[in-house]
Parts: structure tokens; C-alpha cells; sequence
């Protein structure tokens, strides 16, 4: 019944694989070549595949992605519950006995009632969630950071300024 | 007829909510932020925007890892600021627009984007913190919001991220969808998140201003370069956290392809991450 009606929109290419990415630091010299100029298209596989070889190649990075979810949901679901008041108040009577109700690891438990930021991110917390749990104790994502960084706040604060000169 | 009639972008971050709500806008670590803020807030003064559609992601208040929606849509007649551990901003209620969100769902969902909807939702930093920079006053003050609101969520957060390209496509698809709505209104998109930053691992405290730089220069010139940037490279070049530039593209893909930066202000940095804002008017 009468004419057709277009739904496409104009496409942007798909992305090339991040081998084919070259980013300078030099601005004028960005490149991203686009398929057609390399010749082959990498399937889609090959595009997953590379994409997350380049973000675990990352040194001190911890892709979120199933896997490391998965690893330690029930932290993360602990931290979660923190968004609530009553929550905060239950954790802060009896941390231990509330991390249990969560079904944390007693390694897990550990890293929390220590709050080692960096034990927790490594075991599978996610930043997010995990600073729910700073934000309890009132600390900073500067403190976090520091932490992670096995630096000192002021140390962490130079490293965070040094940029500007970038 | 319905008109997005601009779009701005700018990064969010939690401490940027807690410098306005304690007043400490004016200290000297806040000052250069917040008054390099204040040509946008004029640029938006004058848009007089109906609506607002807000792009950015949750974290940890709406979505747990449970059920993750790469993207979703509020439907509700009103949003309020919820509790994402450090209690609720003190800040107004969002007015929303039932009727444009239904019909933006209708429209996304018949062009493939197969939204998830949320009826009921309180919204997080990733949201307010955006609207209050824009909308608020020198710092950041607001008696009564002067546009009603449309969140629209990204996943940003549980890897496998969506693809820029995608996100870029999403833009497209919201601006059609616009096009589409019969009543007068003003619409202005807000794409929020950035830009390099890294907040976890041994690596948190990385930036990147030349990798960003780059990001506001093709923002403008060649936005189809930024939607070939698979998401590995965007960690890499910004940061764990800064692929959340893929939601200023959602932004992007809402204007024309050629557009002009009305302003743009970047500053290192809000505590861990670097700030940009850039306003956009279509050519
Ligand atoms: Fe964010």
C-alpha cells in the first residue's frame, strides 16, 4: 500500500579494528583509516577480539567486562544495597555480619572492613559501586585514587595537576 | 513542529554536585570551572528549550549489574535526584514530557532502536550534575528547572559498551524521531560524560588533553572519525572511564553534519577527570 517507507539512516562505517587506529599527539596528525583503505575488513571476531586484547594489554586497568562481573558480583551487590539509608546504618552496625548476608568471600570481607581499593577493583569491584562504599567514610575519589596508586593524597594530587602541562 | 534547536556536552562528576551544593564554587580549585561555565549558561538562556534531552549513563542508582540496558528512556511525568550513596542533591524536581517520550519511543523503536523504558526513575550526578552546570546559576543555584527534562540512558559502564558508531546512529534516529513530533517545541540535546579520565586500577589519575583536544576539534569537523574509535582505543587514549565520550555523539548525531561550536571550555581537572563543555548550533 503506497510508497515504501525509509527507515535507514545514513550510516556511519563500522569501526576499523584498533590496530588500523592511529591516534598522535599531535592533533593535526589523527588518523583513523577507514576499511575501504585497508583492504580487508576484519570479521567481527576479529574486531572483538582485538578491541578487548588492546583494553587488557592496558596496564593498571581492569576491564569490566562478563567476566570480571561476574567474578565478584556479591560485592558489588553489597555496595549497591548502599544507595539506601537504612542500608548504610546495617552495614555500619556490624559490617562482617552484613557483608555475610551478601555471601562475600572471607577474602572479599576482608578487602572491604580494610577498605583496600585497589584489592577490591583487582577481585572484580566495580569503581562505581565500590565508591558507594567510600562515600560511606567520606572519602574522596582523590583518596581512592591515591590508594590505588599506592601514592599519598599529596602525591596523587601532583600526578593529577602534571596534566595540566599536557 | 519540534526543532532540536542546539546541542551541549559536558563532562559529570560528583564532586562538580558537591561544589555547588556546598557553595565552594568560588575557592580557588573551583573557581577556573566554574566561571569558564558561565558563557554556556548564557548560550542555554537564551535557547529557551521546552525540552531537554539529557544522554548519559547510571551509576549504580537505577541499574545494578543485574540487568544492564545498553539503552533506555524515561516516560515519567516527573524525576527527582535519588541517593547514590551520599544522600540526594538538594535540588528541584525534573518536570518530564510523558507525551514527547512515548513518541520519541515510538519513533526510535520503529527505526531499530529497541529502547528500554522507565516509567519511574530517579536520576544520578551523571544527569543532574550536566543540568545544573547548564541551567543553574553563577553557582550553580536553581529555584524552579526552566526546561522540562527526557533522560535518556547509555551503557557505559558494563563492557560490552555500545559502539560510538552506534551511539552517533542513536543521535540520527533522536533527531528524526524530533522531526517527527507535531507540537511546537523546543528541544535541546545534552550529551554529558568525559572526557579522559580513569578511575580505576593503578592507573586511575590518567588524562589525556591532547587525546581530548583532538575529541572537541572532530566534534566539530569530522564527527565520522570519532564514530570509527572502537571503545578498547577510546580506554586506552582516555581512560578506563572516559569511553563515556561515546555519549557526546549521541549528541553529535542529533545535529546537521556541519555545525558551529558556539563555545567550548576545557579545564584540568575535576578532581580525576578532565572537563570539557562545548556548545553547538547547527549550520
Ligand atoms: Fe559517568
Amino acid at each position: 500500500m503506497g510508497r515504501a517507507i525509509p527507515i535507514s539512516v545514513a550510516a556511519p562505517p563500522m569501526p576499523v579494528w584498533s590496530d588500523r587506529f592511529r591516534f598522535c599527539a599531535n592533533k593535526e596528525a589523527f588518523m583513523s583509516s577507514s576499511n575501504e583503505e585497508s583492504g580487508s575488513t576484519p570479521s567481527i571476531t576479529e574486531r572483538i577480539e582485538e578491541d578487548k586484547r588492546l583494553a587488557r594489554s592496558l596496564e593498571g586497568t581492569y576491564l569490566f567486562d562478563g567476566a570480571r562481573s561476574q567474578k565478584n558480583y556479591p560485592l558489588n551487590k553489597m555496595c549497591m544495597s548502599l544507595t539506601k539509608q537504612e542500608n548504610r546504618e546495617a552495614f555500619a552496625a556490624d559490617e562482617a555480619a552484613y557483608c555475610d548476608r551478601f555471601g562475600l568471600s572471607e577474602e572479599s570481607k576482608r578487602l572491604v572492613l580494610e577498605r583496600d581499593w585497589i584489592g577490591m577493583i583487582r577481585s572484580g569491584g566495580n569503581i562505581y559501586y565500590v565508591f558507594k562504599l567510600a562515600a560511606i567514610d567520606h572519602v574522596s575519589m582523590q583518596h581512592v585514587g591515591a590508594q590505588q596508586n599506592s601514592m599519598t593524597l599529596e602525591e596523587f594530587r601532583a600526578k593529577l595537576n602534571a596534566h595540566r602541562d599536557q | 513542529m519540534a526543532e532540536i534547536i542546539a546541542a551541549v556536552t559536558t563532562s559529570h562528576v560528583p564532586s562538580i554536585g558537591i561544589a555547588m551544593d556546598t557553595g565552594i564554587t568560588q575557592d580557588p580549585y573551583w573557581k577556573p570551572l566554574f566561571d569558564g561555565y558561565l558563557p554556556a549558561k548564557e548560550f542555554v538562556k537564551e535557547l529557551k528549550p521546552d525540552v531537554t534531552i539529557v544522554v548519559y549513563n547510571d551509576h549504580g542508582l537505577e541499574v545494578f549489574l543485574d540487568r544492564v540496558p545498553t539503552f533506555g528512556i524515561g516516560a515519567a511525568e516527573q524525576y527527582l535526584s535519588g541517593d547514590e550513596g551520599w544522600g540526594p542533591r538538594p535540588i528541584p524536581p525534573f518536570q518530564g514530557d510523558p507525551d514527547l517520550s512515548w513518541h520519541l519511543i515510538e519513533h526510535l523503536v520503529a527505526q531499530e532502536f529497541d529502547m528500554t523504558m522507565f516509567q519511574e526513575m530517579t536520576v544520578d550526578h551523571g544527569f543532574t550534575v550536566p543540568m545544573s552546570v547548564f541551567f543553574g546559576g553563577p553557582a550553580g543555584e536553581v529555584e524552579e528547572w526552566p526546561t522540562r527534562v527526557i533522560p535518556i540512558t547509555v551503557n557505559t559502564i558494563q563492557f560490552p559498551l555500545p559502539l560510538a558508531a552506534r551511539c552517533y546512529k542513536l543521535g540520527q534516529a533522536i533527531r528524526k524521531a524530533v522531526d517527527a513530533y507535531p507540537k511546537d517545541t523546543r528541544v535541546l540535546i545534552m550529551g554529558t560524560g568525559g572526557m579522559s579520565h580513569q578511575l580505576q586500577g593503578e592507573r586511575s589519575g590518567f588524562m589525556q588533553p591532547n587525546f581530548d583536544r583532538m575529541f572537541l576539534d572532530k566534534m566539530v569537523s569530522d564527527p565520522m572519525a570519532l564514530t570509527r574509535i572502537p571503545n578498547g582505543v577510546f580506554m586506552k587514549e582516555a581512560g578506563h572511564e572516559g569511553a563515556e565520550l561515546i555519549m557526546w555523539l549521541v549528541a553529535r548525531g542529533a545535529m546537521n553534519l556541519e555545525v558551529e561550536e558556539v563555545y567550548q571550555h576545557y579545564h584540568v581537572s575535576a578532581s580525576l577527570t578532565a572537563a570539557g563543555l562545548a556548545c553547538y548550533r547547527n549550520k
